[in-house]
């Protein structure tokens, strides 16, 4: 099986049993590392930012950073850290629900034959900051809102901008959050912001290719994980040819793997470990996808031979 | 003629080159033919290269009319997508060679002293549009010298000014600018080239590729002789890239093992195009086996399936600029370090013990590189030998000396 | 002054008639009711989280005996720390004051979990008694608050509430109806708004009663887990007995929103994003 064939299948495997799971008991706890939104009704599992935000990590305050609550919180961090330890990257390429929803509207951009906007390289250097940037809303916010420094509905903050609460919910026939809620200013404020951003998210979805990837705390929660996972990517630079494959089907536009040419380690920030430079990649083994030292997957010729690339 | 019977020197030279080229072409397809491994799939592709020099008959065959390209930098699938059949023109005929002698330098490349010869020849050769990647000098001169003979050759060229920086910061941009001037170019004479018809292209050249990977494989196992891949590949562009694959993948289906005992050797370097197989041929009889290649006019006849993800006219095209460029391992290339990344690389595969350099007499862009990576080469414990040479089979027996010396380091697997 | 003296006569009989209703609104709860009314902010503490209720009667009641158990239904989604799905019954102990201090009451989640908090005040002849229906969000992993687990729940006389299945929405919310069925048909049943007597309503012949409390300015504008208690009251004089039954009501989710505001936010959004695509696509050279 070719292995974008699997990725899509477990693509729509994760998206059926993290969106609708739920309704048949599945319940996979607060600590899911990628976009299974909470505000989907009958979803199988939490995103972790939400318990981050919440009531398992910034959310309890520091007046409970003690005790058994520090415990709980310290428990689902760990379960966290071990799921992104075992999988890594891939629940940003392979099982995101809302990865998935980015690569459909690509796909409909590809069936018309619109050309893909390409963000500038010093662009997109900036606008790497941004998830870190968001990271520190996520930290800084809802200690103040629990200790009642600020508004209370400032609680969950990321959740307010977040575009996955939008439009997952309308996968499962959920459009309360598609409204303007004039409950007060700030329920006001989050939820025109998050229409704001659900708007730009649809439009950079459809003309850049994992647009949201870019701005996504999870990803650089991850990232920062790195250490710790073993699943990589790594390159034999004696190998590369520097043919640019893997530069052009990178949903996410990295250089790094195509550039390199001395180090091994070319899993980078932005890498979502979908497989597609391995497997595109013509010179036998320059590109694989290793567990620790196990190689899972590894590019050859015959299979970028293979590879059929128009749809 | 000038009189009753009495040829002109041209004349006679002419008489002398047609002469000389089919028995040239006769002799290497009489030892095609009667070769052990010889089997009836080959048929097409050696009456395909008994033609390779005439383009009328590429056109006759395919249906569509030909646009001839030198070297391997101009995307082909443009080429086809706007209606033409893309005809790579080169030349490994020594009395080719020979019969440009008077209207050539002395130290040119062996292969367009050839392909100036047979211009000279045959003035049907002459007609149609000339695409030219501006790669080594001898190219840049080359329709030049074509045209002392020929004054309307050099307004019939469409010039691709290849940038030679690869990784350079503009070098990219730069080439997408002249691909699409191609594009526009070649829209002038043909027809549009839409997303349509160059994701078509793509995907026959993928097959066509994929096909060529197959028997490179086969190659690579001992399955099948260097020489009948490099007659293969050589054949591409002179029939329908359909037929062509079909008839790749026929020989793929019919397999008959070769050469396992040999020593197992990767070949480099500069192009060996048909008929001139004698380092092809030298090679089997003193006991090695070619399992891969990164000669352009073999394994590189195509740089391979280009990836892409974007679909639309853009994305196909600069998906094809960038395969066609950052792919490319010519030496003319400035920053063309990860060349020896290939021959590494396909080690792993094909398990070669010695890597055989060719240079022909006056390619000074591989004759360059060579030193290099023979270096590197040897540092990486391979053996390696540089053969110099050109068309003429004076050389043979000293060749063979060479060889034979050089395989008995190599070896010979069990 | 003949107009003067017409304000004055009219606005002594409107005074005299606030007066009588007030007076019948004292004759209302006149048979001292008693319902559960949440004191405090939930706390987040090693134990659990912790829930404080206390009864809420008239001053100068005394109470002969009290008894309080709670049943605990894991929700839904719970990912229950108790390690059971079935509901569980446990008794709390609670001891009769001495003197007029209040009576608190404190329950220990640590899970997500429907709370039916059953509370019997006895005083004298009389009975009263107090249910209270609420979800709790637990957040940890110990909930010992030393309630004793029993097998059976007491069988007393009480209202049973049934609230109208959200899925998964545990809160009640304003703007929803809150329906209760009783065994009691056609009764009286007096609805009381943060302590405040708002209407009475009655319920039909097999004794579903319904109310939907109005969206509460005051909640919009507090935080999301701003909440207010609803209860509704049931005389039975004839039993010597009152019932009732505590809900509390948050802010509702979708009470305050449009639509068609946000339909409107998300095109204007979509419509600048696409602008801008367009307009930097102009520098595009590649034609």
């Amino acid at each position: 099986m070719r292995l974008s064939r699997l990725r899509h299948t477990v693509q729509y495997a994760s998206f059926l049993a993290l969106m609708y799971g739920g309704r048949f008991g599945l319940r996979l706890g607060s600590a899911v590392p990628c976009f299974s939104c909470p505000y989907v009704p009958g979803c199988g599992g939490y995103c972790y930012l939400m318990g981050l935000q919440g009531y398992i990590g910034f959310g309890m305050s520091f007046a409970v950073a003690k005790g058994i609550g520090l415990l709980h919180a310290l428990a689902y961090f760990t379960l966290f850290v071990v799921l992104v330890a075992v999988f890594g990257k891939l629940w940003c390429g392979w099982i995101c629900p809302f990865g998935l929803i980015q690569d459909w509207f690509s796909s409909v951009r590809r069936f018309f034959g619109i050309r893909e906007r390409v963000i500038p390289f010093e662009t997109k250097q900036r606008l790497a900051y941004v998830k870190y940037g968001l990271l520190v809303y996520i930290a800084v916010i809802p200690p103040l809102a629990t200790a009642g420094l600020i508004h209370q509905d400032f609680y969950l903050p990321f959740c307010g901008i977040c575009p996955g609460k939008s439009i997952l919910p309308l996968f499962a026939g959920e459009t309360s959050y598609m409204t303007l809620n004039f409950d007060n200013a700030v329920s006001l404020g989050f939820s025109a912001a998050l229409l704001m951003t659900t708007g730009i998210a649809l439009v950079g979805m459809f003309f850049k290719e994992r647009f949201f990837c870019i701005f996504c705390p999870m990803l650089a929660l991850i990232h920062m994980l790195k250490p710790l996972t073993a699943l990589r990517l790594i390159k034999a630079p004696s190998s590369c040819t520097g043919c640019g494959n893997c530069r052009r089907v990178c949903p996410m536009d990295i250089e790094t793997v195509h550039r390199e040419k001395t180090s091994r380690d070319v899993q980078s920030e932005e890498c979502l470990d979908c497989g597609r430079c391995v497997e595109s990649c013509p010179s036998g083994g320059a590109l694989g996808i290793y567990f620790s030292k196990l190689k899972l997957f590894a590019s050859s010729r015959a299979c970028a031979a293979e590879t059929r690339k128009i749809r | 003629m000038t009189g009753d019977n009495v040829l002109s020197r041209e004349e006679r030279f002419l008489k002398k080159f047609s002469a000389g080229a089919e028995a040239e072409t006769r002799k290497i397809v009489s030892a095609l033919r009667t070769r052990l491994d010889y089997s009836r799939e080959f048929d097409y592709f050696i009456e395909l290269a008994e033609t390779c020099g005439d383009a009328e008959a590429v056109s006759c065959r395919t249906g569509r009319r030909t646009v001839n390209l030198l070297c391997v930098q101009a995307p082909v699938e443009m080429v086809h997508a706007a209606g033409f059949q893309p005809f790579r023109v080169w030349s490994g005929s020594s009395a080719a060679s020979r019969f440009s002698l008077a209207a050539a330098p002395a130290l040119m490349c062996p292969m367009l002293k050839a392909l100036l010869g047979s211009l000279r020849a045959n003035e049907g050769a002459r007609d149609g549009n000339w695409i030219i990647p501006t790669t080594c000098d001898w190219v840049i001169k080359f329709p030049e010298m074509a045209s002392y003979e020929c004054p309307s050759f050099l307004p019939r060229v469409f010039w691709l000014e290849l940038p030679h920086l690869k990784d350079g910061p503009n070098g990219g941009e730069k080439w997408l600018d002249e691909i699409y001037r191609f594009k526009k170019y070649l829209e002038s004479m043909g027809e549009k080239i839409d997303r349509h018809s160059i994701a078509e292209s793509i995907e026959l050249y993928r097959e066509a590729w994929s096909a060529l990977t197959k028997i490179s494989r086969m190659r690579g196992c001992g399955l099948l002789a260097n020489v009948w891949f490099a007659l293969i590949a050589g054949t591409m562009f002179l029939d329908d890239v359909r037929k062509w694959t079909a008839a790749v993948l026929n020989v793929a289906a019919s397999s008959t093992a070769a050469y396992r005992n040999n020593a197992r050797v990767f070949l480099a370097g500069s192009p060996i195009v048909f008929p001139n197989f004698k380092l092809h041929l030298l090679l089997e009889e003193t006991g090695m086996s070619v399992v891969a290649d990164d000669l352009c006019s073999s394994e590189r006849i195509i740089p391979g399936a280009a990836a892409f993800e974007d679909t639309s006219e853009f994305g196909l095209m600069s998906a094809l600029a960038e395969r066609y460029h950052r792919a490319c391992l010519c030496p003319t290339f400035i920053d063309n370090d990860r060349r020896v990344n290939n021959i590494l690389g396909q080690r792993a595969e094909t398990n070669f013990s010695g890597v055989v350099f060719h240079v022909l007499k006056g390619c000074h862009p591989y004759d360059i590189e060579g030193m290099g990576l023979e270096r590197t080469i040897k540092d990486r414990g391979l053996r390696f030998i540089r053969i110099e040479t050109d068309y003429m089979p004076e050389d043979e027996r000293n060749l063979s000396s060479r060889l034979e010396a050089y395989r008995c380091t190599l070896p010979t697997p069990q | 002054m003949k107009i003067r003296i017409t304000i004055l006569v009219l606005a002594v009989v409107l005074l005299s008639l606030h007066k009588t209703q007030a007076f019948a609104l004292s004759e209302g709860i006149r048979s001292e009711p008693v319902w559960w009314s949440f004191t405090g902010q939930e706390k987040t503490s090693d134990g659990g989280t912790v829930i404080s209720l206390s009864p809420v009667y008239p001053d100068g009641m005394r109470f002969d005996d009290i008894e309080v158990v709670y049943i605990s239904t894991p929700g839904k989604n719970s990912d229950s720390s108790r390690g059971s799905d079935k509901p569980e019954i446990y008794r709390k102990k609670v001891e009769r004051p001495a003197d007029a201090s209040p009576i608190n009451v404190q329950i220990y989640s640590g899970r997500t979990e429907l709370i039916d908090l059953r509370g019997r005040f006895s005083s004298g002849e009389r009975v009263c008694y107090a249910q209270c229906i609420f979800s709790c969000y637990g957040k940890s992993g110990l909930t010992d608050d030393g309630s004793e687990r029993i097998s059976d729940a007491p069988a007393w006389r009480s209202a049973l509430l049934r609230m109208d299945d959200r899925k998964f929405f545990y809160r009640a919310q304003t703007g929803e109806t809150i329906t209760v069925a009783s065994d009691i048909p056609d009764v009286s049943v007096d609805v009381f708004n943060d302590g405040d007597f708002v209407l009475e309503i009655r319920s039909d012949a097999s004794g579903v009663f319904a109310y939907t409390p109005p969206h509460d300015k005051s909640l919009a504008s507090a935080g999301y887990s701003a909440k207010k208690d609803i209860v509704f009251g049931i005389d039975l004089p004839e039993e010597a007995a009152y019932l009732s039954v505590s809900i509390p009501v948050y802010r509702a989710f979708y009470g305050n929103t449009s639509l068609a505001g946000g339909l409107s936010v998300l095109a204007a959004s979509v419509s600048g994003t696409l602008c801008f695509v367009i307009l930097r696509s102009r520098r595009f050279r590649w034609r």
